[in-house]
């Protein structure tokens, strides 16, 4: 009796084990299809980027196609995890980088990756259609894609009265009604510091201490941040300034809203550039010409949920619910991950 | 015929198996290790020798000796001292009453350990923000009661908040290690200790506690592992309070590209995590020793372990009560998710009403995607947990006498936290991998398979086999027809628990896949970064319901077994 049972578990689990290959590939091919890129080993074109990029609700799977309509080269686009991993995986991956085209290197990133050799230079058709003070390299080895606002987003319905600019939030009555991002894991975290460092300068270590009593936590990434923030543990949060136009699109709600502060806003601008080592140099000029042009940039605004390098294009209607019309912050984004360390002890030092 | 065919395979399987003994032990222990060493090697590529990576000016003491790290260094060990001894103190109990009573929900009290391995921990997250949160229901119902107008409940975001989660997530491992081996311990010793006339309590220090003390000390340092290794509890909730090396290793190899600094920390967190594993062999040497000891010296007197009681008065009373805690504030939060994948926001101020939008748009609007990842989810946890069931249950056997060493060595892959691994895979494989997502999910809960099997042959009585021998069937065939059908319940046990571990793990096919292939907890994570939160709860119920259908699998053939 107990052989029988003995053989007839092994033999199941034996059978099983077969039967899991094809699974395995057939799971492999609908992901695939739903990237529209990986069906082909041989795809032309591969592009390191960031997982928001390449997930469904991304703009990837909606630019890949495209772009294959309009040259006939197929795209694959390969996530290194978030913006942060994705410049590591450049850094540490040294000569071993296999891709043509790295997407999505902010305005933070950008200095560290410009100081290796990387990258090298191409002004692809339409550049001059950017707005200047968009392009952050002159060198034209990274090129300005998209760009958005930081802002701090106020839940209406949990908090009457909102703050007017960052000395606000430092009052008495936002006590522990502020979700912050750290600034060691996350770039609008560390958009904070430069926006908090472009008002204060030298005083911001100062701004800091008195903001102490107001963070109710430190969010390690945008995500988790954002998710607290919804989940009303806080009715403030820093998030984004076009935020209210994604409440507005697929919720029908406004009461998130994002606080157009006296201050200014700071800016986060992504960009691309092809890599030195690019296998596919004319193909991944193309892509960086198709980037730029219209028909691309058109799919941004609600995918990236960040507006478009072209002023001239018009902007889905939700995006009435994003803050316009404030002036931007001048930012100086050396040695800010040193201290972004420092910030987050300064925070963390009253308790 | 076939008797003869059989036979000559077994001599040769007797024979090779001897030879190659050591052989696989060692590959394995260096599977297990491979991503550090790939970590120290492609991160000091050329930059210092083997010996610089440690004792050099910019080696791993050097860098281990910056205040940033001591300070990570003594929160790590206080917070996961601190979770370990919350999680025995609300364990305990559960584990008491599991080994000696019986009541309806038992069962599912002993399969709630698979929970720390299945569940994302971004689920778990949310799911004690929803209940302990500011904006909690647990808060909630407090300001109402006593008519506040802030939150009383404030310590979440604190260490103690940390060890609170910590606490109720890793507590059904305590109750279950512990149960297992209180549940197999004879009475007669305790009840001898009472006829003799000592009380209650002095008959359970006497007779039942140094028995049982290998196994609580397992449990405590397997709770110390797995709290040493937290890292979505500890970021999300210690963002003020502190920070631990598991963190520190994400910061430096992720915002700081500091590839040295990241191999510095992540060896010197996984040198602590050996010591701790190696523990964990010598608790459970103890632990299955004892019971083994006891348990069949019991089984062959009765026939089976001790029988289970009814709770009478008393002890009823406590157990209500235990079941009444665990209700409101473990189950609280995991039915705040079910409530959250359950409402649906909408009109102006985002107001919120019960409904199945949630899942509909799973299954609607995600559409494909979603099948994709439940399709990816079975393509990878499925022989993922077969291959740990077939090459886990060939370790057991392979170690049931081995060494200490052996068994300890067959421990390291618990000893590689889930960022040490990502780190070192995504340095070996930079343009991933699909085929070894299954491999590598399968090395991680090998241990755990590794384990349950072994302690269930430990308990085994060995007659069968010695008559199986002498009716004529060889050594393997023995042991493989009469001891493998013997543990086949713990078998079905541990693939299940391997396929649940397995189909939670958001490291590896993130790694390896690189946003080219989808499981459950990639597009739950992938959910709750486009703003769908109350959608990642749902997909979060269908990961949960998964998990629970293979659980009922496994006691359904448990039981037929039996």
């Amino acid at each position: 009796m107990p052989i029988a049972s003995a053989d007839r578990t092994l033999s199941r689990f034996t059978a099983l084990l077969f039967l899991c290959f094809p699974l395995l590939f057939a799971a492999q091919g609908a992901s695939a299809q739903k990237t529209m890129a990986q069906n082909d080993g041989d795809a032309s074109l591969v592009v390191y980027t960031y997982d928001s990029f390449v997930s469904e609700w991304g703009a990837g799977p909606k630019i890949a196609p495209l772009f294959e309509k309009a040259t006939g080269i197929k795209v694959k686009f390969l996530s290194k995890g978030d913006g942060g991993q994705l410049l590591s995986a450049l850094i540490l991956g040294k000569g071993a980088i296999d891709a043509d085209i790295v997407l999505g290197l902010d305005n933070f990133l950008a200095p560290k990756a410009l100081s290796t050799s990387l990258f090298r230079a191409y002004e692809p058709a339409g550049y001059k259609a950017i707005p200047a003070d968009l392009k952050l390299d002159p060198s034209k080895r990274l090129i300005p894609y998209d760009w958005g606002n930081f802002a701090i987003v106020w839940d209406s319905a949990k908090l009457r009265d909102s703050p007017a600019c960052l000395e606000d939030l430092t009052k008495s009555e936002y006590a522990k009604k502020l979700i912050l991002l750290d600034p060691r894991t996350s770039t609008p975290g560390l958009g904070f510091l430069a926006w908090t460092k472009a008002v204060y300068g030298k005083a911001w270590r100062d701004y800091w201490r008195r903001l102490r009593p107001s963070v109710l936590t430190l969010a390690p990434t945008w995500d988790q941040g954002y998710g607290l923030f919804t989940s009303g543990e806080a009715p403030l949060v820093l998030s984004y300034a076009a935020d209210g136009a994604y409440h507005l699109e697929y919720e029908k709600t406004e009461r998130y809203k994002a606080l157009a502060f006296t201050d200014g806003f700071v800016r986060q601008v992504e960009t691309a550039g092809i890599l030195a080592s690019a296998k596919h140099p004319a193909k991944a000029e193309k892509f960086m010409d198709f980037l730029v042009s219209a028909e691309c940039q058109r799919e941004l605004p609600l995918t990236q949920w960040m507006y478009p390098v072209l002023p001239s294009l018009p902007l889905p209607e939700s995006y009435r619910a994003a803050v316009k019309g404030v002036k931007t912050l001048e930012i100086d984004p050396v040695g800010l991950v040193d201290e972004a360390i420092e910030a987050a002890e300064i925070l963390s030092s009253a308790n | 015929m076939r008797r003869a065919a059989d036979s000559r395979k077994g001599t040769w399987l007797v024979s090779s198996l001897a030879a190659l003994k050591a052989a696989p032990l060692l590959a394995y222990a260096a599977a297990a290790l491979l991503p550090l060493a790939a970590i120290l090697i492609l991160s000091h590529r050329g930059d210092s020798s083997p010996i610089g990576v440690v004792f050099g000016r910019s080696g791993a003491l050097a860098a281990i000796a910056r205040p940033r790290f001591t300070r990570a260094i003594g929160f790590t060990l206080a917070q996961a001292a601190m979770s370990s001894l919350a999680a025995l103190a609300i364990g305990l109990p559960g584990a008491a009453l599991v080994a000696r009573y019986k009541f309806p929900g038992r069962q599912a009290l002993k399969a709630l350990s698979v929970l720390p391995f299945s569940v994302p921990s971004v689920l778990v997250v949310l799911a004690f923000v929803l209940f302990y949160g500011r904006a909690g229901y647990l808060n909630r119902f407090l300001m109402s009661i006593f008519g506040l107008s802030e939150p009383p409940l404030d310590f979440l975001y604190t260490f103690w908040g940390i060890v609170l989660v910590h606490g109720f997530y890793e507590f059904p491992v305590v109750l279950q290690t512990v149960g297992e081996v209180w549940e197999r311990l004879p009475r007669d010793r305790e009840e001898a200790a009472r006829l003799l006339g000592a009380g209650k309590y002095r008959a359970f220090a006497t007779g039942l506690l140094p028995s049982l003390l290998p196994a609580i000390a397992q449990a405590a340092a397997l709770c110390f592992l797995l709290c040493f290794f937290s890292f979505a509890v500890v970021m999300v909730f210690g963002g003020l309070a502190g920070s631990t090396l598991e963190v520190e290793v994400y910061r430096l190899s992720r915002l700081e590209a500091d590839a040295a600094g990241a191999a510095s920390v992540a060896l010197v967190e996984t040198a602590i995590a050996i010591a701790v594993v190696a523990l964990i062999a010598l608790c459970e040497r103890g632990a299955t020793r004892g019971a083994a000891a006891r348990g069949t010296a019991a089984a062959k007197e009765a026939g089976s372990p001790p029988e289970l009681r009814s709770p009478r008065a008393l002890v009823a009373l406590g157990l209500a009560a235990y079941a009444l805690f665990l209700a409101v504030f473990f189950g609280g939060p995991m039915l705040s998710l079910l409530v959250q994948a359950l409402s649906v926001h909408s009109g102006p101020l985002g107001q919120a009403h019960a409904g199945i939008d949630n899942f509909a748009r799973l299954f609607s609007q995600g559409g494909s995607a979603f099948s994709a990842a439940l399709l990816g989810t079975a393509a990878t946890a499925l022989p993922a947990a077969l291959i740990a069931t077939i090459l886990g249950s060939a370790g057991a056997f392979a170690i049931r006498r081995g060494s200490a060493a052996a068994k300890a060595a067959a421990a390291l892959p618990l000893a590689v936290s889930g960022i040490v691994a990502s780190l070192g895979w995504s340095l070996l494989f930079p343009r991933g991998g699909i085929a070894l997502i299954p491999l590598v999910q399968a090395l991680c809960v090998m241990p755990y398979v590794l384990k349950s099997v072994a302690a269930a042959l430990s308990t085994l009585d060995r007659s069968p086999v010695e008559a199986a021998r002498t009716l004529g069937a060889n050594r393997v065939r023995a042991a493989l027809g009469v001891e493998l059908g013997s543990v086949s319940p713990a078998l079905l046990a541990a693939f299940a628990f391997a396929f649940a571990a397995s189909s939670g793990d958001i490291n590896v096919p993130m790694v390896l896949g690189q946003g080219g292939f989808e499981t459950l907890p990639v597009y739950l994570f992938r959910l709750t970064s486009s703003y769908r939160f109350p959608e990642a709860c749902a997909a979060g119920v269908v990961l949960a319901a998964i998990t629970s259908a293979v659980f009922a699998f496994k006691e359904k053939g448990g039981r037929a077994h039996a």
